[in-house]
């Protein structure tokens, strides 16, 4: 009895022996941390969202009516089914950054979305998610700049950054956006991107358009890039290659970006600029603020980076006027 | 170990001696075998302990100014022997590695000093430390001090000389003491200080190395030759680069200690551009004497331009000769002042007397 | 020979080496000096650091291998090292003794009677124990999410489990499903609901309680320091640890109290003899009684260390394998042996399921409940500056057991223990302070990189210590940066020169640098009385003969371009004299206005230098609140808080 018992004992003993000792095997680490490791562990990477065969195409409509001008735009370049197909999921970034009124032209204006979003929902897109992480309060910049409200009337997805919205990201080759946070939850499932900004000056980097307005993903204390706003922009416009970028040169804001303020910070320079090159609409895009891409360091970086040519007359370029 | 070993193994013996035994004395010899084996284990542990002490890594203790000795013996094979160490004989490793100071941050290095090698002219220090491949604690560190020219570099030389200094054959301006060697070779001011005492032959060698390698015309100082002899404290000439005696308007003065009479005493000399600056420079000096509390006194000579200055107990001559100022300063007396400022003043003239 | 004499001796030899060990901690190569001494074998022996640190970092590291012997000799022999090994256990059991003598035996027995409240540390182990595991759950359960296959199995399972619950089993095992049913569902459901890796967290906190470090803190803290004040052997400056009344506070109540009941911590505490207690169930060979019956004389409970009351029913995860009762009981009727206790024993811990359950959901809660502070997050505290090589703030808290080693080696005393700087989890985790001890964080020392025991402070090389070779690229590692406060610093707010932070940085090039720049005295607009070439007389204010001679002043004309000033030589009363080199050209004529100017070197930082060794911080004359201090911006352990690119 007592034997059996012992024995009983004995193999419950080298079971647990044995338990502890594989245990140890198995999570045994010499080295100890290293100096790199973060608690966050994965990384993600955005994928290209562009659509190779088609060539670099760029159209320039000029007229008053954002509606017709982008409509147009569009057709220019082959029609918006020629990216939007049936079942697409898309994602829609605009610059919703600050909580000011559409009036003042410092974010995205909401027709403008609208029709955007109209236009691929006909297309036959499955879903259009809006997104942005402002400077300021998140609702209050969807609510103020009517983009929010413009979301939920043309029947697209509002999405808020929210903590857990964030995933840590590394640009392939970049030297700045290394384990950094990137809004990612929008991009689940997402195979369209198209880019949505206004034409304004700013007063760090001299213009903020398409290649700045992807800004708006990064998370963390982001402000530290603006030591190297050049660098930076460039390495925006290597994270995310987008399916369309739409530059809306309607009202331009010429002075104090990139906040603006005053109306007569605007001039109605009546252009909207439809391309897959971003390189090249914030090109041409510089003109509008009588400045050349020269004087634009990051423009230059980024078609030495390959991501575009600053040279728009290359591409496919279409130039209407809206009736 | 070996014995631990032993111990278990009689313990196993006496273990199965024990099963033979009868209950009651058995368990009482149980306990003892289980006491005996752990009091071995203790045994064993505090050997083990002791043998952990005495095998640790001496960088992690060391306040090392330098890298670790491993990763200088694989930069030693991957990267190049730096420059000083090519001087070096062979038994002699790098220590570390080496190190490079311009006028900016030679203070960095020899902290107050660097004042006296920047107002004479300094451009670069390279220095490294070697040691003797099996001693950690016999090395050396070899300063090579670039002064842009052979005066600037006899000008730290000279006014830097230890008193205990022995004359060596290995330059015109050479020297060493007991643990270090000093010498000037073209516009250079070589420094070798050992950690030591016993490394004076490597020191020497590097030295002859250095002379060898580097062949240089040396810019004469040709000031040297015009002191006069007699009296002369041997290896006393010093080149004061600026702010000799505490004029501003001094510089490029050579001086040299004499022992007249039981008084010490130094004369000075330096050659000017001009005949024409070393009269103004010997009268502006002369007025700065005076006015810092000095008084003229009759230099009892009739030689032309001499004056002679008596100044806190202590007097000064002051001459131009040609493009040559020179004199006697803070000699004892009047008598000695004016005795060693003639024998100098012949000199320069018997220099005429041969042009 | 008696086992008891032999457990003596063991007993003296652990402590005599752990004193030894303790001793020998001070930086440096002598014999009784650190060397090669593995001063952190305690700790490395400790299976709860082991278990504590596998939790939360899923890994073992290095030297905790150790304590798998200690696990394997429990699960073999029993409870051996409370009283056998462990130090504290050895001075518990010395106050023990002495409160016991002069008791009669009755008293003696009746203190040592088993106490309900020696469950209180089981419960307290799987508090701590469910803390460490809680990020290790979360990921667990998103685990089971992310794969579909495990969540069909699951429900499978459940619902398997519902329906015995309901219609097969009763009684007992009925209750238990019913209960784990509540706790995986439960679990499952709030996994459904919430991103668990955004709630919970995993907070290594064992280190409180755990003895081991508990007594390494308590004596390298607070013992060792009040011993060498006198004699000042292991350190020569006397040794300052903030916060150290609290840590001897809880030495010494924990000691006091065996004076009430004999190994009090032990028994009701010590969250270490629990874990020993549940591993002990299985051991080969155990004390219990040879024959059921027996007089009840209680001789052998008068000195049972571990209250597991071995006349009767022996509780046996108490027993600590003192062997008093062997040697106590004038039958011999006690040993050490093969079989169960003739008197039956309780091999389980007390503890309730309730009671579990709560400690359980405790420590599951207790974490992100903590972290609402946001101290690891967003509401860092920017006073804490971690030790050179320390990790990034979440993973350094899920390896720092408190043990205080790295404290006791700093050869400057600026590793102290935080008190509630680094919110409720960072107590007694070290962090620097530089206004205390002898330097800044030394630039050529990794001594506490080296002795930590768990890696929370990983083992760093000079090289990586002052980005050099192989870190060349990566820089130098930064504690934080210093900052100038101009409010305070002399030069800056009180026309006082002074550059002993740019004179002390020990960086090259330095990262402080001055920048020149002359004020006009206080009231130092005079007007000249009488003037020749090199003297001036003054009116207006009058200064200590001398004041003025430290080579730092000027005299300013106003007629004079900017940069032209005099150095001031010497002063009188109303006199001043300027340096004969830069004589007075032209009498100047009464009246004329002079302005006296200190010349002052205002020290900057360059951040892309500066380390934050404190070394400035350490010398600045401003010794209160001084006027430049380090604060953990730009360390270079976490990226976040990086102020440059």
């Amino acid at each position: 009895m007592s034997r059996r018992d012992f024995l009983s004992r004995s193999v419950k003993a080298g079971v647990l022996v044995a338990a502890a000792g594989s245990l140890s095997y198995w999570l045994y680490d010499g080295k100890g941390p290293d100096p790199a490791s973060q608690s966050s562990g994965d990384n993600v990477v955005l994928p290209d969202f562009s659509i190779g065969d088609l060539g670099g195409r760029m159209s320039i409509i000029t007229g008053e009516d954002r509606g017709k001008t982008v409509d147009l735009g569009l057709k220019a370049i082959g029609g918006i089914e020629r990216f939007i197909r049936k079942n697409d999921r898309v994602l829609i970034k605009v610059n919703a950054a600050f909580a000011t009124p559409p009036i003042l032209s410092a974010t995205t204006n909401p027709q403008l979305l609208s029709e955007v979003v109209d236009l691929c929902l006909k297309a036959g897109a499955s879903s259009v998610v809006v997104t942005d992480n402002p400077i300021n309060d998140p609702q209050s910049c969807f609510a103020l700049s009517g983009i929010g409200e413009a979301v939920r009337s043309a029947g697209a997805k509002l999405m808020l950054p929210t903590g857990s919205s964030f995933a840590s990201t590394t640009v392939p080759k970049a030297k700045l956006i290394r384990d950094w946070p990137l809004l990612y939850a929008p991009f689940e499932g997402v195979n369209k991107v198209i880019g949505i900004a206004p034409v304004k000056d700013h007063h760090r980097s001299g213009a903020s358009m398409v290649m700045k307005n992807w800004y708006g993903l990064l998370g963390g204390r982001r402000n530290i890039f603006h030591q190297n706003i050049n660098d930076i922009i460039l390495e925006l416009a290597m994270m995310v290659k987008p399916t369309l970028v739409i530059l809306d040169g309607t009202t331009t804001m010429m002075t104090n970006g990139p906040t603006g303020g005053s109306l007569s910070d605007l001039k109605q320079t009546n252009c909207m600029i439809v391309s897959t090159d971003q390189v090249a609409a914030d090109a041409f895009g510089a003109s509008l603020l009588g400045k050349k891409p020269a004087d634009l360091p990051f423009i230059l970086k980024a078609q030495d980076a390959g991501l575009g040519t600053a040279d728009y007359e290359s591409l496919k370029l279409v130039r209407e006027r809206a009736g | 170990m070996f014995k631990s070993v032993v111990k278990w193994i009689l313990i196993l013996k006496e273990y199965r001696r024990l099963q033979a035994e009868p209950m009651a004395n058995r368990s009482r010899k149980m306990e003892t075998l289980a006491g005996i084996a752990i009091l071995a284990t203790l045994v064993v542990i505090a050997a083990g302990i002791l043998v952990k002490q005495s095998r640790y890594d001496s960088k992690l203790f060391t306040a090392s100014l330098s890298p670790s000795d491993s990763s200088i013996a694989s930069t030693q094979k991957s990267a190049k022997p730096s420059e000083l160490q090519t001087l070096v004989p062979d038994d002699l490793i790098p220590l570390t590695p080496l190190e490079t100071f311009g006028p900016e941050n030679l203070s960095d290095k020899i902290d107050g000093k660097a004042e006296l090698y920047l107002s004479a002219g300094f451009r670069s220090l390279k220095s490294q430390r070697f040691k003797k491949s099996e001693q950690a604690d016999s090395w050396l560190e070899i300063l090579l001090f670039d002064m842009g020219s052979t005066r600037n570099a006899f000008a730290v030389f000279s006014t830097q000389r230890r008193a205990d200094a022995e004359p060596v054959q290995l330059t015109l301006h050479a020297y060493r003491t007991g643990n270090a060697l000093f010498f000037v070779h073209g516009q250079d001011y070589v420094e070798i200080i050992a950690a030591s005492g016993d490394l004076t032959d490597e020191m020497l060698a590097i030295g002859k190395n250095f002379v060898n390698r580097n062949p240089v015309s040396s810019e004469k100082l040709s000031e040297q030759a015009l002191f006069p002899r007699e009296n002369l404290n041997p290896g006393s000439i010093s080149l004061l680069a600026s702010d000799a005696f505490g004029f501003s308007r001094m510089n490029n003065v050579f001086t040299a200690k004499y022992t007249i009479d039981g008084q010490e005493m130094r004369a000075f000399l330096s050659l000017r551009h001009s005949d024409k600056d070393a009269q103004e420079l010997a009268e502006a000096y002369h007025r700065f004497l005076l006015e810092n509390g000095g008084s003229d006194l009759d230099p009892g000579t009739n030689l032309p331009g001499i004056k002679l200055v008596e100044i806190f107990d202590l007097y000064e001559l002051i001459f131009s000769h040609g493009k040559a100022l020179g004199g006697v300063h803070e000699a004892e007396s009047k008598d000695t002042a004016l005795k060693l400022g003639l024998a100098l003043y012949q000199e320069l003239q018997k220099v005429d007397q041969k042009q | 020979m008696r086992i008891v004499t032999v457990r003596r001796i063991s007993q003296i030899f652990f402590l005599l080496l752990f004193f030894w060990f303790c001793i020998v901690s001070t930086f440096g190569e002598q014999w009784w000096q650190l060397r090669g001494w593995p001063v952190d074998w305690f700790l490395q022996l400790d299976p709860l650091v082991a278990v504590g640190t596998m939790l939360t970092t899923k890994t073992l590291y290095a030297g905790l291998l150790w304590a798998l012997a200690t696990v394997i000799l429990t699960i073999v022999l029993g409870r051996f090292f409370c009283s056998w090994v462990c130090p504290f256990g050895t001075l518990h059991h010395m106050v023990g003794y002495l409160g016991k003598r002069g008791k009669t035996l009755s008293r003696k027995a009746e203190v040592n009677e088993y106490h309900w409240g020696q469950s209180i540390k089981y419960y307290l182990l799987v508090f701590l124990l469910t803390a460490a595991a809680g990020a290790l759950m979360a990921r667990t359960v998103r685990a089971a999410f992310a794969v579909p296959a495990i969540l069909w199995f699951l429900v499978a399972a459940t619902i398997v489990v519902v329906a015995l619950a309901l219609f097969g089993l009763t009684g007992r095992l009925r209750k238990t499903a019913a209960i784990l049913l509540a706790l995986v569902g439960g679990w499952t459901l709030l996994g459904l609901l919430y991103s668990m890796e955004q709630l919970i967290g995993a907070s290594l906190q064992t280190g409180l309680l755990d003895p081991i470090p508990l007594v390494y803190r308590s004596v390298n803290l607070v013992l060792l320091p009040l011993v060498d004040s006198e004699y000042q052997v292991l350190s020569i400056t006397q040794r300052h640890y903030e916060g150290a009344w609290l840590i001897g506070a809880i030495f010494i109540a924990a000691l006091l109290l065996n004076l009430r009941t004999p190994r009090f911590y032990c028994r009701y505490i010590c969250p270490l003899g629990a874990l020993y207690g549940v591993l002990s169930r299985f051991s080969l060979w155990r004390v219990g009684k040879k024959q059921s019956e027996c007089v009840q004389c209680k001789l052998c409970e008068a000195n049972c260390e571990g209250a597991c009351e071995p006349t009767n029913t022996i509780h046996l995860s108490e027993c600590v394998l003192c062997m008093n009762c062997l040697d106590d009981c004038g039958h011999d009727l006690m040993g050490y042996q093969t079989i169960p206790s003739a008197s039956g024993e309780i091999v389980s811990p007390d503890m309730s399921r309730r009671g579990f359950v709560v400690a359980l959901a405790s420590g599951v809660l207790a974490v992100p409940m903590i972290r609402l502070g946001g101290y690891t997050d967003q509401n860092w505290n920017p006073a804490v500056i971690r030790p050179p090589g320390a990790l990034s703030e979440a993973d350094f808290l899920s390896r720092c057991i408190k043990c205080g080693q790295c404290m006791r080696v700093c050869p400057t005393n600026i590793i102290q223990p935080a008190g509630l700087e680094a919110g409720l989890e960072g107590l007694w985790t070290p962090t620097l302070n530089f206004r205390v001890g002898t330097s800044g964080c030394q630039l050529n020392c990794i001594a506490c990189s080296h002795v930590c025991p768990t890696a929370a402070i990983r083992p760093i090389t000079l090289e990586e210590k002052h980005g050099r070779e192989a870190f060349a690229d990566v820089g130098p590692i930064k504690l934080g940066c210093a900052f100038v406060d101009r409010g305070r610093c002399l030069p800056w707010a009180m026309d006082k020169p002074c550059i002993v932070c740019q004179e002390t940085c020990p960086v090259s090039p330095k990262a402080i640098f001055v920048r020149e720049y002359f004020s006009t005295v206080r009231n130092g607009v005079v007007e000249v009385v009488r003037s020749d070439s090199e003297t001036l007389e003054i009116a207006g204010i009058s200064f200590q003969p001398g004041q003025l001679s430290t080579g730092d002043f000027f005299i300013k004309l106003l007629t004079e371009p900017e940069g032209k000033r005099r150095p001031i030589v010497d002063n009188a009363d109303r006199t001043l004299a300027v340096d004969p080199r830069m004589p007075f050209l032209k009498e100047l004529p009464l009246g004329t206005r002079v302005e006296i100017q200190v010349r002052l070197q205002r020290p900057q930082i360059d951040p892309k230098l500066c380390i934050g060794c404190g070394v400035c911080e350490h010398e600045c004359p401003v010794s209160g609140k001084r006027a430049i201090r380090v604060s953990a911006e730009n360390e270079s352990r976490s990226k976040r808080r990086s102020m440059l690119l």
